[in-house]
């Protein structure tokens, strides 16, 4: 047991504990996800005595002491560097963090609508309630009937030369007991929010002019140009203004930006291209050699068994954002195999792995003279096959 | 409108889509390749984790500072 989180979350869930540490153990196996659980557990959940999270005392700093801030920071570290362990695997990471920073930023929200006021100004020092009686006297209400100078239209029954608040404060009642301290200044309203959003409208309206006028302006573009001109808004919001409200804009927009630029770069044409099958027939190791295949969305062969790879190495990379790739190799080249998959499966040679950020990298021995075939797969979602022709 | 106390989320959220955003001009223009992106990305979140958590510190010491008055 570190910091008793498996326990605490045993206890949340009515399981045994033991169940629980098993699981993590588990998983910190495999990529160390089970520690960047652990961690973010620590940092997160809120303790059994103080009812707050570690995170919550390191950021507020109340009772500060320097160990729960270094501690915060350490797990924090861990966190950061797991975290890019799992990006360097696949863009599939990318996603992880986008849905890590929405659940920060939700928690951030939560704990406070708008930015940290600062602490309400204490009263200055012997400040009380008004003291009027000094200033005012101690006024009695006139028991008998007004006297006749009060003037006929005069129906109350006070002197109109005193205040109002001379008339309160002084009344013999005492007093108003409940004199709050002056509450805290209405923070101004900010249009900032609004502004960047109307600002970042336009751009992306300007943009669909630019357009149709005949220049090509991909997708992506219109995206990020939003997503710019929200991150100024928000950077402008961290010292004038308020514009927290742009955070979960900003998350949408990343959400979306990040996954469509990938597949305008992966160069299969937008999104609107369908599902392709296709069967690649490669006539010889040289039209390979060196090159780099990319695949969007499909069902795709390689088809490499009438090649001669004899006494030569070649080299080949395929990438593929979506589907099933097989590729077929002759049955006396050597294979250096490093496949990468997203999410799905990697199956070579006979022994398949599968799950998220699939990692395949080895050396499959070929007959003697029979060449080396050096093959870098990289796929975002779905299954790898590679197999001889025999297979 | 006023200056005020840097508020770290706007700050750090800001800074992170503009990131987004500068990585996206520098692939769209060629200058980054879609390989060096695993390791442009992660470096852009540190970069900006460190500034906020810098920043989250430094108030967190202030506040206190405030609250032994």
């Amino acid at each position: 047991m570190v910091a008793g989180v498996c326990s605490g979350v045993a206890s949340r869930l009515g399981v045994d504990p033991t169940l629980v540490r098993v699981v993590v153990v588990a998983l910190s196996f495999l990529g160390g996800a089970g520690i960047l659980l652990y961690a973010l557990g620590w940092l997160l959940l809120p303790e059994d005595t103080t009812g707050r999270s570690l995170a919550d005392r390191a950021l507020r700093g109340d009772g500060t002491n320097p160990q729960t801030v270094l501690l915060a920071l350490g797990l924090g570290l861990v966190v950061v560097l797991i975290t890019f362990g799992v990006l360097r695997e696949t863009w599939f990471g990318l996603t992880l963090l986008a849905i890590l920073l929405v659940g920060g930023a939700v928690l951030l929200t939560r704990r406070g609508a708008g930015p940290p006021a600062a602490p309400a100004a204490p009263p200055p020092p012997g400040w009380q309630p008004t003291p009027s009686a000094a200033t005012a006297g101690s006024y009695q209400p006139p028991a008998g009937p007004p006297p006749a100078s009060y003037g006929a239209a005069s129906t109350g029954t006070y002197p109109t030369g005193a205040s109002y608040g001379d008339y309160v404060a002084g009344y013999p009642y005492g007093p108003e007991p409940t004199m709050a301290p002056p509450p805290e200044p209405a923070q101004p309203r900010s249009y900032l929010g609004a502004l960047t959003f109307f600002a970042a409208l336009l751009a992306v309206g300007v943009l669909g002019l630019v357009d149709t006028l005949g220049a090509s302006v991909p997708l992506s573009a219109y995206l990020a140009t939003a997503l710019g001109v929200t991150g100024l808004g928000l950077v402008v919001g961290a010292w004038f203004g308020r514009s927290r409200g742009l955070v979960a804009l900003g998350v949408g927009l990343a959400l979306v930006l990040i996954p469509v630029a990938t597949l305008e770069r992966a160069d299969i044409g937008g999104l609107g291209d369908a599902f392709v099958e296709d069967t690649v027939e490669p006539t010889s190791a040289r039209a390979i050699d060196g090159r780099t295949f990319e695949h969007g969305v499909g069902d795709i062969t390689y088809d490499l068994s009438g090649i001669d790879f004899t006494d030569r190495s070649t080299e080949l990379t395929i990438q593929m954002g979506s589907g099933n790739l097989q590729v077929t190799v002759p049955d006396e080249v050597a294979v250096e195999l490093d496949a990468q998959v997203g999410m799905g499966q990697v199956d070579a040679f006979g022994s398949a792995s599968s799950g998220v950020g699939v990692s395949r990298t080895q050396d499959y021995p070929g007959e003697a003279d029979g060449g080396t075939l050096r093959l870098d797969i990289e796929m975002g979602f779905g299954n790898v096959e590679v197999d001889r022709a025999s297979a | 409108m006023h200056l005020h106390d840097t508020d770290v989320t706007s700050l750090v959220f800001g800074l992170v889509f503009l990131g987004i955003t500068l990585v996206w001009a520098l692939v769209e223009v060629g200058v980054l390749t879609l390989s060096l992106l695993p390791v442009v990305v992660p470096a852009v979140l540190v970069v900006v984790g460190a500034l906020g958590v810098a920043a989250a510190v430094r108030r967190a010491r202030r506040d206190a500072a405030e609250e032994t008055f």
